[in-house]
């Protein structure tokens, strides 16, 4: 179910054998290896996995927002167009219009000295040429329909006056603004309580419905994955494991790290005298990769043959970096829809 | 494992933390934060009891007041038989090395300047205990029981994953064999597959040193899968008390079944959850009557007008405690 190329069907965001370094005081280590990914219009995408998998990297890379680590291969193109190391200047147009990102912490991103108004006019008057009465109407809207009682009120406040999930509704309220097509969201409610957490995904969902945007929800939370995402890839240490649609990946895994790790979730019926399954060991860091496979070292199933390098493989409809062949993975649908 | 019949490890009475007494130099009038409003409580020997509720609900107040980190501002804490709210400063001392906490952010609680050994080792030399080398067999002792290698002694806190460094935290607890430790959100902060080791290791030390957890978490899961029973906590009170299976299958205070209806599953494709409507109110204002009224689907005439009580039905393992004025206590459970 690769992306197909050719116009026609050029997907949103397309980012392909993607590569990333960051240099570190103990040299260059590789934080992205070989990710590919793509994001159509109006689909929602979950990117999964564990601390320093490379999700947030990701994202990063796509904004144009590396810092001290750059795109040593591969390319980004947005919309038909190659972006990959597009300079601050030429991202500056595309960031926030045409692609907007919230982050976990509102508190970070949000100033503390001007009041939530002042700064949702100011992100709106960026990239429109309007008066500042008319960006005030259109602030005043946007706090109305991300669910902010007392618009008009709430205008005038500063960030620390609003809770938590008011700020957050906020954040996405800026990242509204301009309308974009693709919203990054980068662990979205993991600061939130469950309950303000279900609001926030709940008003997420209801304006993807009004405006088609398209979103990427970078998350660790299989939960929200199940309520949210139409497909899921799956990260682990800087690589793509796995790809499929969500009903795929959560009913039927094929990699044996995305297999452990939904295992690894503790659940409503979990049985409360037996051990959970825990996945053994820790990711191995940056510098320490394995050659082979680099789940190697965590799987159960693992085999001589893993030493090899792992291409990402077209199976049955989905990709997986595991070599095990198809019938050793327990059921699988047959092999006809592999075109999409 | 639960000593039956056994005197209760502690039992907390009617314990109440207010916060800042309205006399600040600039605000003068401003009521006090009611972070713990008169809470009971008991935790047995060998058990785990498990605290849950949105942040704000006075979680982490409560722990610290059990361990009397904190000064109540009414109320009492009986420790294995001791009021440790009258007890002097030396004598809580003494008591203490049978208390310990597990924090959040292990790496935020270590000296980073601090080799392991000298981590492990610091709380048996605050308590006297032993001579440098058997405090370093100790050492040794207590890395073997969280399954790390020896060599971690001369290593630094950053030398290490979050895991790791967890089971440090959890070794430093472990380091005065203490009776009680209070793990305040310990396995929050951890990725999904070593959250499930520290849980194991968790459930492994008790079933090894039969000592009792308070585990402060607000992922219900984790605290059903971990804990003997359940207490949930709504601004700064207590709205039901029960078995952990009690809670996440048949939970009846309307706040436990919204708080149960919210937790998102792997299990629930593109199901929304039934958001909960609301936030959670200031604890400096909390709302008359039940404080749960403005929010709860299920209220009725007089809920925002009385305080429900705690009440208690069945004895021992399986009795269940319900504030609401809907719990009916002489109905079946």
């Amino acid at each position: 179910m690769r992306a197909p190329t050719g116009s026609a069907n050029e997907p949103l965001l397309r980012i392909e054998d993607l590569h990333v370094e960051f240099r570190t005081g103990g040299g260059t280590v590789e934080a992205l290896n070989a990710v590919d990914l793509w994001i159509d219009a109006g689909e929602t995408v979950a990117v999964v996995g564990e601390s320093g998998s490379g999700k947030s990297v990701t994202a990063l890379a796509v904004l144009g927002l590396l810092g001290n680590g750059r795109v040593s291969g591969g390319q980004i193109t947005w919309d038909g167009r190659d972006i990959t190391g597009a300079d601050n200047h030429d991202m500056r147009a595309v960031r926030g219009k045409d692609i907007s990102v919230i982050f976990q912490d509102p508190m970070t991103s949000l100033d503390p000295l001007f009041t939530i108004g002042h700064q949702l006019v100011e992100a709106y008057r960026i990239h429109h040429d309007v008066s500042k009465r008319k960006a005030r109407e259109r602030a005043v809207e946007l706090l109305d329909l991300v669910g902010i009682p007392e618009p008009e009120t709430k205008f005038k406040a500063y960030p620390h006056q609003l809770s938590g999930g008011q700020r957050q509704r906020v954040m996405i309220a800026g990242a509204l603004a301009c309308d974009p097509r693709l919203l990054i969201a980068d662990e979205p409610t993991t600061a939130l309580d469950v309950t303000v957490e279900a609001q926030v995904l709940a008003l997420i969902r209801d304006l993807q419905d009004r405006t088609g945007v398209g979103l990427m929800l970078i998350t660790h939370d299989m939960g929200v994955v199940a309520e949210m995402a139409d497909r899921v890839v799956v990260f682990y240490a800087g690589q793509v494991v796995e790809t499929g649609t969500a009903d795929e990946i959560l009913d039927r895994p094929q990699h044996p790290y995305t297999q452990a790790l939904l295992d690894a979730i503790p659940r409503r019926d979990t049985p409360r005298d037996e051990e959970m399954p825990a996945i053994p060991g820790a990711v191995p860091a940056l510098n320490e990769m394995p050659r082979g496979c680099r789940f190697v070292t965590r799987c159960s199933e693992a085999g001589p043959e893993c030493d090899a390098p792992q291409p990402l493989r077209d199976v049955a409809g989905r990709q997986v970096r595991c070599w095990r062949p198809d019938e050793e993975r327990g059921a699988l649908a047959p092999m006809a829809e592999v075109a999409r | 494992m639960i000593v039956p019949g056994a005197a209760p490890l502690v039992e907390a009475h009617d314990l109440v933390k207010h916060f800042g007494d309205g006399k600040g130099l600039f605000t003068p009038n401003r009521p006090p934060v009611r972070a713990v409003d008169g809470v009971s409580l008991t935790i047995r020997r060998g058990e785990t009891l498990g605290l849950v509720g949105e942040s704000g609900s006075g979680k982490s107040t409560l722990g610290r007041l059990i361990l009397r980190l904190i000064e109540p501002t009414s109320g009492s804490v009986t420790f294995d038989g001791q009021d440790i709210a009258t007890l002097s400063k030396s004598r809580l001392t003494q008591l203490r090395k049978r208390m310990q906490l597990v924090f959040q952010d292990p790496f935020s609680s270590f000296n980073p300047r601090m080799t392991i050994a000298q981590v492990l080792t610091e709380p048996m030399v605050v308590h006297g205990m032993g001579d440098r080398a058997g405090r370093i067999k100790r050492a040794k002792e207590l890395l073997d029981l969280v399954g790390l290698p020896s060599f971690a002694l001369e290593r630094y806190p950053h030398q290490f994953s979050g895991g790791q460094a967890q089971r440090i935290g959890i070794a430093r607890a472990l380091a005065t064999d203490p009776d009680l430790i209070v793990c305040d959100e310990a396995v929050s902060a951890l990725d999904v597959s070593v959250q499930a080791q520290v849980l194991n290791l968790l459930k492994e030390v008790q079933r090894e040193l039969g000592l009792s957890y308070l585990f402060i978490a607000h992922d219900l899961n984790v605290v059903r899968y971990i804990s003997d029973r359940v207490c949930v906590m709504y601004l700064g009170k207590l709205a039901e008390v029960a078995h952990a299976d009690d809670i996440s299958e048949r939970p009846r205070h309307p706040y436990s079944q919204a708080l149960m209806a919210s937790i998102p599953s792997p299990d629930a494709h593109h199901q929304l959850r039934t958001p909960l409507a609301g936030e959670i109110p200031s604890p400096r204002r909390p709302p008359s009557g039940c404080r749960f009224h403005p929010r709860c689907n299920q209220s009725v005439d007089g809920c925002d007008r009385d305080e429900p009580e705690l009440l208690t039905i069945g004895s021992s393992s399986d009795a269940r405690s319900v504030a609401c004025h809907l719990f009916d206590p002489t109905s079946a459970r």
